[in-house]
């Protein structure tokens, strides 16, 4: 069983902030969740050394120069913008 | 025959017997969408001007006599998470409502320079998370056999406009079976191609280690023209791969004869939880492929019964991580008010990202967690390679492997959205195959008493894509089950 703390600990991890019903939702969903993963646990796995999906071993290529995205296109993206950067809050006082 | 009927196949040679022009059949295809599209909602954002200008630039080159590929002049629909330059790429989510892709990805460059026309932009699950296309920020797609059920998910618009006659083909992203299931779920065919084939550059990542896109349409020989073109190496994905010319030919090699080929049949995919005028259906196709030559083997895939928690561990742990950049900062929404920078982040976060989002995210971050990655992250890693391995000693008994696409049809609109449990058993039969890193192609083998399509699934060995979409045609040729429409109500 999941508690709420450890939930509540997960969500400020992940930056999110669920309230209400939603935190309900999934509080209660992610307990079902967690069980049904949970059965990974009596499969006994040795040794079995861990993969990644690929079997590609180095994708090297030459390093080289190209032109990057137009900052004009790439701000018309950002939620807030000044002088052609990206306007965020205060970080340091 | 009206023109909405036809196959990708039977339009390109239209056009190229000069019978037609690309401009007549985008029209056709808006047409089609102003009468059925109130009732289907596939589409996401149309933009028809952008649209109407590709397809008169087609005729202006077939007027000038230049060479054009097959394709060419024929309307595409794109699933909304595959990026189109100076379009709207929202993955069906508020967090990228406005987001205006300032790039193509590799497939969308491929299709283009091949002369394909993108009809517009259809829906999905948010940000792929979902097996119904109910979980979408624009609200439901409905089924065209039914439209009181779901189409299936999470490309749920890129197989309903399809099989509501919309287009002849639309490409789809698959994680776990999002191409493929939606495909069954609508009566159509969908192809998950083995991993790295094509590149996923541009595709907005849900787990880069399992997404793959694929292509859907009402026939085979539709999927073979455009896996022709989609498929290759990309230099902006370090995990693609260069197909091999004799490996990646589909649409000049295709064929139906299965004289020399051993099916084999898995038993664990036709137990109990497998509905059984599905199972019904499904081992009929078998009896076909006997009849038709080919050899029937049983095979056992006892992994299947821990396929969904190492799916659900893997993908979600990956997801984590992946949609950490959206954090309202350089693109995307952003709350409204805030304190300070992490508020910012929460409230950006948690106004932007819906329920199964905001679960699936908080699962990964769960399971990657201090004191659980071992218990979970590892042993699902451990228990993937134990799943490639039996996919192995399989393929030394067979060629080909044939199961259901899904364990149940299209189920009613809500059914489902109450319990996750439910829902992720939709995915039993397809998320074994990305875990593995396979090509898997689904296509229609009947249709249940309520009259909904019943689909089965062909897995081949890495790299044998061709010999699945040549099992699946031959399948095709002698049952005639191929591009169906429904008359939709």
């Amino acid at each position: 069983m999941v508690t709420k703390e450890q939930i509540e600990h997960v969500a400020k991890l992940a930056r999110l902030d669920p309230k209400g019903e939603i935190l309900t939702k999934i509080s209660d969903d992610f307990n079902k969740v967690v069980e049904m993963v949970d059965k990974l646990q009596e499969l006994d796995l040795g040794e079995i050394k861990t993969t990644i999906n690929t079997e590609i071993k180095n994708a090297f290529r030459e390093d080289i120069c190209e032109d990057s995205f137009d900052r004009a296109k790439i701000l018309k993206n950002a939620p807030s913008q000044e002088d052609g950067g990206i306007h965020v809050p205060q970080i340091v006082e | 025959m009206e023109l909405f009927r036809k196959t990708a196949t039977e339009l390109s040679k239209m056009i190229s017997n000069r019978e037609i022009s690309a401009v007549e059949i985008l029209n056709a295809s808006y047409d089609r969408t102003n009468s059925v599209d109130d009732k289907i909602k596939a589409y996401i954002s149309v933009e028809k001007d952008v649209a109407l200008k590709q397809a008169q630039n087609i005729d202006d080159k077939i007027k000038n006599g230049e060479g054009l590929s097959k394709l060419a002049g024929i309307p595409i629909a794109i699933k909304d998470n595959i990026c189109i330059e100076n379009t709207n790429t929202t993955c069906a989510s508020k967090i990228l409502e406005n987001f205006n892709a300032p790039y193509n990805a590799t497939v969308i460059e491929k299709l283009e320079q091949n002369g394909l026309v993108f009809s517009g932009k259809v829906n999905m699950d948010e940000f792929a998370m979902g097996s119904s296309c109910e979980n979408s920020y624009f609200g439901p797609t409905f089924n065209p056999h039914d439209v009181s059920r779901v189409p299936g998910g999470s490309s749920g618009g890129s197989a309903a406009v399809v099989s509501s006659g919309q287009t002849a083909i639309s490409l789809g992203s698959d994680t776990g079976g999002s191409v493929r299931q939606p495909a069954a779920h609508c009566g159509i065919v969908g192809l998950k191609p083995t991993y790295g084939t094509v590149s996923r550059y541009g595709l907005v990542a849900f787990a880069s280690s399992l997404d793959q896109i694929g292509p859907l349409a009402r026939s085979v020989s539709d999927i073979a023209m455009v896996s022709d073109v989609i498929y290759g190496a990309d230099k902006r994905d370090s995990t693609s791969y260069s197909c091999p010319k004799e490996l990646c030919n589909f649409s000049n090699d295709l064929n139906a004869d299965v004289t020399n080929l051993t099916v084999g049949v898995p038993r664990e995919y036709f137990a109990d939880g497998i509905n059984a005028e599905v199972k019904e259906s499904v081992l009929n196709a078998v009896k076909t492929y006997e009849k038709m030559g080919a050899k029937i083997v049983e095979i056992s895939l006892p992994m299947l019964e821990y396929v969904l928690p190492t799916y659900y561990i893997l993908s979600s742990a990956e997801a984590s991580s992946n949609l950490a950049r959206f954090d309202g900062i350089k693109y995307g929404y952003r709350a409204e008010n805030y304190d300070n920078l992490v508020d910012l982040y929460v409230k950006s976060r948690s106004e932007g990202f819906g329920e199964e989002v905001q679960k699936r995210i908080m699962l990964g971050t769960y399971v990657l967690s201090s004191g659980y990655y071992d218990a979970y992250y590892n042993k699902a890693l451990a228990a993937q390679r134990k799943i490639k391995d039996e996919f192995n000693m399989a393929f030394d008994k067979c060629d080909v492997i044939l199961t259901p696409s899904s364990p149940v049809t299209a189920y009613k609109i809500g059914d489902k959205n109450a319990d996750p449990m439910a829902m992720y058993l939709g995915d039993l039969c397809t998320v074994a195959i990305n875990i593995a890193g396979l090509p898997a192609i689904s296509l229609p083998c009947g249709f249940d008493s309520n009259k909904m399509p019943i689909g089965m699934q062909l897995i081949g060995k890495r790299f044998a894509d061709k010999k699945i979409i040549n099992t699946a045609y031959a399948f095709e040729q002698e049952t005639g089950l191929t591009n169906i429409i429904p008359d939709i109500k």
